[in-house]
């Protein structure tokens, strides 16, 4: 990214009038927050590095020797509780959550853009029932979903996965929310008499208008799987399929009743390497959610 | 305001949307590609149908030989991958993939739906004793007496046995057990000059004393949420609530003269403090069992193993001792824990099943395998339990001493059990009912009458007809 | 102040200008353009949720099998007192921790935007981060640091001069949770605000700085007004994650069960029925009863706003 990137969103603070120690105090306040964050993975962090019993008998914000870090994280590339390799759920959950953000990011935009710039007969209350299944507890559709499943043939397959994660009410309605601000009628109309495709107006217009709205739908996306642990519970009975969530339940479900192996740490450890994947990918998007709207769409 | 067209209609100063887009939609490619690779060809991409014989799923199908009859089984506890490979080599006409379905009530919910569904049932599945009878109820497991099982009665201790027969009918075939002993912190009971009591009063004087010489201390744990060390307790205590023998009534007694003893006897040690209620298996528990604050825990056989990994100081002077007694000179236990095998309704291969069940949970091979390190189950199978090198077998955590001698002359000792076709119902609610014994709002006597009516009227609810007392 | 502000484009202009003309060729798009994800709302949402609700009209016994039994389970859960006991407990939790959210999120995403704060890109990813971890390694975590006498955090409480603080105990495991969901989802609306912010035009910022207008001016005069509908859609979906609540729960039951009954929420309540007992009938009249409080709530939220002329 260009320097001029970096800075486009920042506005010099004596434009507002402030006075310097106010930059301070509100960099301050966001620290003390960030504390508040990150004292847990701090923990995460340092008992990572510790044996099972040292995780239960030493203080928790202190390292303890031996230091174990090496061991534990070895063991997640291994099958130690007999439910599987860490680093292939992790596969899976990046399998999962990749295609199914790509997936829901593009179907959003799709019905976002309907139901924003296109005033068909119904629209308003079909809108209005993509909403509503908010409401719905997932634990409740559980075994009926899964009876659906057993007749269209979605039992154990990673398109029972994927599918299914594409669909968000939410992200409908980001997208129709930014696609109502950021992408100007006016701009449609034109298209439309120099004589666009409907699809290539979405394409060539909509969708490079409508990049930071894309990002948060896709980074969006990505934390409901990663987090999704009663879906993959219901349809897999493979552990080679199993995402994250569900394969360390099951290493913690080892681990309690107590095995030879020293699974808590592993699952510790399980904990702090399924954080790097995130900021790696946040990272990566943050650049795209500038570019407000409208934005030198004006001359002058 | 004029709104300047560029060929993509959207040129914002700076830097052409265009390529933005692109860069953004191949990154996004990059992503998945990478995606792709990492999940390291685990996934088969294709709906994979549950048929028998599905191809590379199983991360157990190892040992096969060509050409011989799948079975799916469903199991999750540590080691039986190894033993089902051990199978596979012995038996080529016979492939078993294991896959590791979920851990207990995981399992038992994805079984239960699969039988609704009517698809992708497992040939056969790994059940808890207290969980049988809940899917004998709905028939939803193979009689193994047609298919020559019941010949390894001779080899199973008759705890494990009694819990997987109904009447003439055998639902499976038992693998382990978790009789219960005193587990008890040598070094603590010396310094306090404790004796090792063999009655329950003897025990409760022993808990006075340890508490007056050192107020922090309890002579052990009593986790009234955890329902299954609960009835095991009773059970050792000759105060088991449950009567079932198949059918639709069943016994239900939680405010009898031996379970009302029982929540008084546990009840004055928890008002007295001189036993602790921390969750069983929680952060609190393993630092009581290390710092001295529990001198002792009733444990299950398969107790020490976990237990070994998790506490530090204290290793080495942990030894088992017989359960105290109600009274002088008897001999009884509880048992908490063990699995059996049982073939599931629906199975197109019953008699290789049976096979297999009969073989995993009753044959030297399986079970050298099976008490071995990874596993660490404790034999529901005689020839093994009995046997002087099993019982000669030392743990670190345990010094010198044998801990498995102790623990199999209690396997024989078990009082008899009867679960009744409602556990996964008593099991959800039961937390709820004795939470206020942890917090020391209501006593385990309350509770006990509080859970009888709650489980008489979830009783009549299915259809059942209930006895009490 | 806002009335002098021209606002860019159909946010604040509602869509009433159909061309006649044009009419039919503007339906059409629309409908297709909707149509793949509907469809697999329809498969994925909607039949299970007929489904279960065709199931809470029914009863199963395990003696005696299924058969159809009308509104019995309804019965059953309205006149459950833990159920409601589970509905008062999560409504004072929107309450609380639904405000608490929304400001935070909106007072970060604010700073963020304007610019003011070093940093703040790291700052954004770290508050981005508590998503990743896994419900079962929270589990493990928050167990330890809450530990009463021994976790760090009552050690704290502790030398602060509360005493001996026991963050499983009725009366605090509630304030507990809030604390814990705060953690865990304040990244996610900062994100989600912080893009609807950068998403306004900056000439109308500009403008107001020319005008010599005050930072606060610009956030709470122009930019909230601007985010609005954003800020009623987060209130929206947080305060039904809310009244939804289960994952932290579960996750504090893991290690304490005894602080976490059985109807603690109206979804455990859900989950304890249909899945922990397998009364699947049961569990899915309680979800119907629970998602038309849910409905009924928000339906009642949007009409006073509605009244107010704010909700589009």
């Amino acid at each position: 990214m260009s320097k001029k990137d970096r800075t486009s969103d920042t506005v010099p603070i004596h434009l507002y009038g402030l006075r310097r120690g106010t930059v301070t105090v509100v960099t301050l306040i966001c620290g003390l927050f960030a504390a508040f964050i990150l004292a847990p993975l701090l923990w995460l962090l340092i008992n990572a590095t510790k044996t099972q019993a040292n995780v239960y008998g030493t203080p928790g914000f202190w390292f303890a020797r031996p230091f174990h870090l090496f061991q534990n994280l070895s063991a997640l590339g291994r099958d130690v509780s007999g439910a599987g390799v860490y680093l292939q759920w992790l596969g899976n959950t990046l399998l999962y959550a990749g295609s199914a953000a790509i997936g829901a990011t593009l179907l959003s935009a799709m019905a976002g853009y309907g139901f924003a710039r296109f005033g068909f007969r119904g629209s308003n209350a079909l809108f209005y029932l993509v909403m509503s299944t908010l409401l719905v507890p997932i634990t409740s559709v559980a075994l009926p979903l899964f009876l659906v499943y057993a007749k269209v043939g979605l039992v154990n397959s990673v398109w029972g996965m994927i599918l299914p994660s594409m669909v968000s009410p939410v992200g409908i309605y980001l997208m129709r929310t930014y696609i109502d601000a950021s992408v100007p009628r006016d701009l449609i109309d034109a298209a439309r008499m120099d004589g666009a495709g409907e699809i290539r107006i979405f394409l060539r217009i909509v969708l490079p208008l409508t990049v930071p709205g894309l990002v948060t739908v896709l980074l969006l996306t990505v934390v409901a799987v990663w987090n999704n642990y009663f879906l993959p519970l219901i349809i897999f009975s493979r552990n080679r399929l199993y995402p994250l969530t569900v394969g360390l339940s099951s290493l913690s479900h080892a681990a309690e009743t107590g095995s030879k192996a020293e699974l808590v740490p592993v699952l510790i450890a399980g904990g702090l390497v399924t954080i790097l994947p995130l900021i790696v990918l946040f990272l990566f998007l943050e650049k795209y959610f500038r570019g407000g709207a409208l934005q030198g769409s004006t001359t002058g | 305001m004029t709104i300047t067209m560029s060929e993509d209609y959207a040129d914002r100063g700076g830097r052409p949307r265009r390529r933005r887009t692109r860069a953004l939609a191949t990154a996004a490619a990059a992503a998945l590609a990478g995606v792709v690779l990492a999940a390291c060809g685990g996934t088969s991409g294709t709906p994979a149908a549950s048929a028998p014989g599905a191809t590379g799923s199983a991360a157990t199908g190892g040992g096969c030989h060509a050409g011989a009859t799948t079975l799916t089984a469903w199991g999750w506890s540590a080691g039986y991958d190894l033993v089902v490979k051990k199978f596979n080599q012995t038996h080529p006409d016979i492939c078993v993939k294991l896959e590791n379905a979920g851990a207990a009530g995981d399992e038992y919910t994805k079984l239960s739906d699969a039988l609704k569904a009517h698809s992708g049932t497992p040939d056969v599945a790994q059940i808890e004793y207290f969980e049988l009878p809940s899917f004998e109820i709905t028939k939803s497991l193979v009689d193994l007496t047609p298919y020559g099982v019941g010949d390894a009665k001779a080899d199973e201790a008759p705890a494990a046995w009694s819990q997987v027969v109904q009447g003439s009918a055998q639902y499976a075939m038992p693998v382990d057990l978790g009789p219960l002993a005193l587990y008890y912190n040598s070094a603590v009971f010396a310094a306090h000059k404790i004796a090792v009591p063999t009655t329950w009063a003897e025990f409760a004087t022993a808990a006075d004393k340890l508490h007056a010489a050192d107020p922090k201390a309890a002579i052990t744990n009593f986790d009234p949420v955890s329902a299954q060390d609960v009835l095991a307790l009773m059970q050792q205590y000759g105060a088991f609530p449950f009567s079932y023998s198949g059918g639709d009534t069943v016994g239900i007694d939680f405010t009898g003269p031996a379970q009302t003893a029982f929540a008084r006897f546990w009840q004055g040690l928890i008002d007295k403090k001189e036993v602790t209620t921390a969750a069983d298996f929680s952060p609190a528990q393993w630092s009581n069992l290390d710092s001295g604050a529990n001198a002792a825990r009733i444990s299950p056989a398969w107790g020490p193993v976990g237990m070994q990994g998790s506490i530090k100081k204290t290793i080495g002077s942990w030894r088992a001792a017989p359960m105290p007694q109600t009274t002088a000179g008897q001999n009884a236990t509880g048992n908490w824990g063990g699995s059996t095998l049982a073939v599931i309704k629906g199975t197109a291969h019953a008699k290789e099943a049976a096979e297999f069940v009969k073989w995993f949970g009753g044959s030297a091979d399986a079970w050298q395998i099976l008490s071995g390190d990874v596993a660490g189950a404790f034999p529901g199978y005689l020839p093994l339990m009995d046997s002087p090198s099993f019982q000669a077998r030392t743990l670190p955590i345990s010094g010198d001493s044998q801990p498995n001698k102790v623990f199999a002359t209690a396997a024989h000792a078990v009082r008899p059990a009867q679960w009744p076709p409602i556990m996964t119902a008593a099991l959800t609610r039961w937390t709820t009912a004795f939470a206020g014994v942890t917090k020391g709002s209501t006593t385990l006597e309350q509770a006990f009458a509080t859970f009888q009516h709650q489980m008489v009227d979830y009783a009549k609810s299915q259809g059942f007809t209930v006895t009490e007392g | 102040m806002t009335d002098t502000i021209v606002r860019p484009g159909p946010a604040a202009t509602r869509d009433s200008r159909r061309a006649p003309r044009r009419r039919r060729r503007r339906e059409w798009p629309g409908a297709v353009f909707v149509s793949p994800h509907l469809l697999a709302l329809a498969l994925f949402m909607l039949v299970p949720t007929v489904y279960a609700v065709y199931d809470s009209l029914q009863t199963t016994q395990l003696i005696g099998g299924t058969h159809y039994s009308g509104l019995a389970n309804y019965r059953t859960v309205l006149h459950s007192a833990q159920f409601w006991e589970g509905v008062r407990r999560v409504l004072i939790f929107t309450a609380v921790q639904v405000p608490v959210t929304i400001a935070l999120a909106f007072f970060f995403a604010a700073v963020f935007d304007a610019g003011i704060v070093k940093y703040s890109r790291f700052f954004r990813t770290v508050f981005f981060m508590p998503f990743a971890v896994p419900g079962v390694v929270a589990a493990v975590m928050w167990s330890f640091l809450l530990l009463p006498d021994f976790g760090p955090y009552a050690k704290v409480a502790q030398s602060l001069g509360f005493g001996h603080v026991d963050f499983f105990s009725s009366k605090l495991i509630l304030p507990t949770i809030v604390v814990i969901v705060v953690w865990e989802w304040t990244g996610y609306n900062v994100t989600i605000l912080y893009t609807a912010m950068k998403s306004l035009p900056q000439q109308v910022t500009e403008a107001a700085i020319m005008d010599g207008a005050s930072l606060r001016t610009i956030i709470l005069r122009l930019k909230l007004p601007m985010v609005r509908p954003t800020i009623v859609m987060l209130c929206f979906l947080n305060t039904v994650g809310a009244l939804q609540l289960f994952t932290e729960p579960s996750i504090l039951a893991a290690f304490q069960p005894q602080a976490v009954s059985y109807g603690f929420t109206p979804s455990l309540y859900v989950y304890n029925t249909a899945v922990g007992s397998g009364d699947y009938n049961l569990g899915a009249a309680a979800a119907v009863v629970l998602a038309l409080i849910i409905g009924a709530l928000s339906l009642g939220a949007f009409a006073i706003r509605k009244r107010a002329g704010e909700f589009r």
